[in-house]
């Protein structure tokens, strides 16, 4: 075990700097390795129009990763609030401790909850942990509430560390920090659901039959581990109202607002993380009646679960590194 | 000789096995029966699941918008028909801090000539890869976007400013042609909307010429759960 622990974190450290130094920001993000720039001799290509016809690239065909008009509607929202938090900052530039200021944390509160509503920020593990393992309402506050809370706690790391060693921290130095922070939260994700899977099969094979009459519940030690692995990477919009106050000098103003931001998207984390427990235990207590059914719900879910941390530490794993 | 009870259980015998094995069998099928209700009664719930779940898991990392911008659009005509399109990108106040941090380097809130290099190599060329969040059809046919001209980044207040020429030559003749343009972010880190009434016409005295901003067919995604709104251009050559 300990010898399995020291190669892990050997392949982290590894991974830290070697992995990918980039983030997904298609404004600062080279492209893959083979392909070129934009060079300022293709700007004499123009006369040469089948030039560009001649190596046709793939249009989209598959459309974008949302699914709209919901994520449309957040997306709208989210551009409302940020260029309130942008004009509450500078007020704040302005007047310290003014009433900009409590304005500016009530705004970092709804944007949390607005912002969580995104893809990512943990949701997932949040509600695929719960279909695994049986948890209390509280045990769903407290993951949900943790999971963010790391999430932008990162963030505040890694930007505080930006402008301790950089004197001014920005973006692109931000999401190349990000960009190999990511690469090992997905990796542990991964390790995560698949330490979770061969628990749930070993526990199938050792028990007796007649000694399921419970189902593997959550805990806190696992609710912990996941925190970390994903909280890792850093939280990008979180990171972007730091480097903004930061830019005005009101940087003291980001980090409170973070306690807001927090505390929202640990609120819609946690209230996902309510509703999976809730309807798990829900599809639990229904299947009671009959043993069987019982057990096999839940080692279903148990199963299900696991396999669904383990695809998504996967898919982002190696769909960062190879799409 | 027999008496009647006798009689009885005699002709009650076939009769009681075969009830036995009808209550048997029914008894089967009603557990069967049971069984299946109680997987139905479970679906319910199934249901409350998967949507938890797909909401979570709808997307990668970090697939949202974390930057905006408002873009604006010049389509230029000469003699010979379409040249292209002149596109302006005002970015939100956030990016621009973060634009302006990195390459306004003396912080005069004005980019050099120098420092307008630096922006187009640091944080605007690599959207080739991307072909520059926009997707062209011309009569029906993609046509990609491989390079664009004369990049310029400005400062504006607190919004920094891109603006940029795509080439797209396209001939205008007696016959209509069509041209459809869609700018969006397929990644959606970067929300791209249209600025209203941000569609000028450069040379309207060399074509006839028709627009119009809507949603449609020959941009939907999704199987059409995602219809963004897009450019239509039509145009043919003044007689």
């Amino acid at each position: 075990m300990k010898t399995f622990t020291t190669v892990l974190a050997a392949v982290l450290f590894c991974l830290l700097f070697l992995g990918p130094a980039w983030s997904q920001n298609p404004f600062l993000t080279p492209p893959g390795q083979g392909q070129k720039p934009d060079q300022a001799d293709h700007s004499n290509l123009d006369r040469n129009q089948g030039e560009p016809r001649a190596r046709p690239r793939p249009t989209p065909t598959t459309g974008p990763k949302i699914t709209p008009p919901f994520f449309a509607k957040i997306a709208a929202l989210q551009r409302d609030l940020r260029q309130k938090i942008t004009a509450y900052a500078r007020e704040i530039q302005e007047k310290p401790w003014g009433r900009a200021t409590w304005q500016l944390m009530a705004l970092s509160l709804v944007y949390g909850i607005v912002h969580a509503l995104g893809p990512g920020h943990g949701k997932s593990i949040v509600c695929s942990y719960f279909l695994s393992r049986r948890g209390t309402m509280k045990q769903a506050l407290l993951f949900g509430n943790l999971i963010t809370a790391t999430h932008i706690l990162s963030a505040v790391i890694v930007v505080l560390g930006l402008s301790w060693f950089m004197g001014r921290a920005n973006i692109a130095a931000f999401h190349s920090v990000e960009g190999r922070l990511e690469s090992v939260s997905y990796l542990l994700i991964m390790l995560v659901g698949v330490f979770l899977l061969g628990k749930t099969i070993l526990e199938w094979r050792t028990t007796p039959q007649e000694h399921t009459e419970d189902c593997s519940r959550a805990s806190t030690r696992d609710m912990l581990t996941l925190s970390l692995a994903t909280g890792l990477m850093p939280c990008p919009g979180a990171a972007l109202i730091l480097l903004f106050t930061l830019s005005l000098d009101v940087f003291w103003a980001g980090l409170l607002a973070m306690v807001p931001l927090a505390l929202g998207m640990g609120l819609t984390a946690s209230a996902l993380g309510v509703f999976t427990v809730g309807s798990t235990g829900l599809a639990l207590n229904l299947s009671r009646r009959s043993k069987r059914t019982f057990i096999l719900a839940h080692r279903i879910m148990a199963c299900l679960g696991a396999l669904v941390i383990i695809v998504l530490g996967a898919s982002l794993f190696f769909g960062m590194r190879f799409s | 000789m027999f008496s009647s009870r006798a009689c009885m259980a005699l002709v009650c015998v076939p009769c009681k096995i075969q009830r036995c094995i009808a209550h048997e069998s029914r008894s089967i099928i009603t557990m069967r029966l049971n069984q299946t209700f109680r997987f139905i009664s479970l679906l319910p719930a199934t249901l409350l699941i998967v949507p938890a779940l797909l909401l979570g898991t709808s997307s990668n990392g970090s697939a949202h918008p974390h930057v905006w911008v408002d873009y604006s659009l010049e389509a230029r005509f000469d003699r010979n028909g379409l040249t292209g399109f002149q596109h302006r990108w005002v970015f939100d106040e956030m990016f621009s801090s973060q634009i302006m941090e990195m390459f306004d380097a003396d912080s005069d809130g004005f980019f050099s000539p120098e420092e307008i290099e630096e922006v187009r190599q640091g944080a605007f060329a690599y959207l080739r890869e991307h072909n520059y969040f926009i997707h062209i059809k011309i009569d029906g046919h993609d046509f990609t976007v491989q390079y664009v001209q004369d990049f310029h980044a400005a400062i504006d207040g607190h919004q920094v400013i891109y603006e940029f020429f795509v080439p797209c030559t396209v001939a205008a003749v007696a016959t209509p042609k069509t041209i459809h343009l869609l700018v969006a972010d397929m990644e959606y880190f970067v929300d791209m909307s249209f600025l209203d009434g941000g569609l000028t016409i450069q040379g309207r005295e060399f074509v006839d010429v028709e627009h119009e901003f809507a949603s449609g067919k020959a941009f939907s995604f999704w199987g059409g759960s995602w219809t963004p709104e897009y450019f239509t251009l039509r145009f043919h050559k003044t007689s």
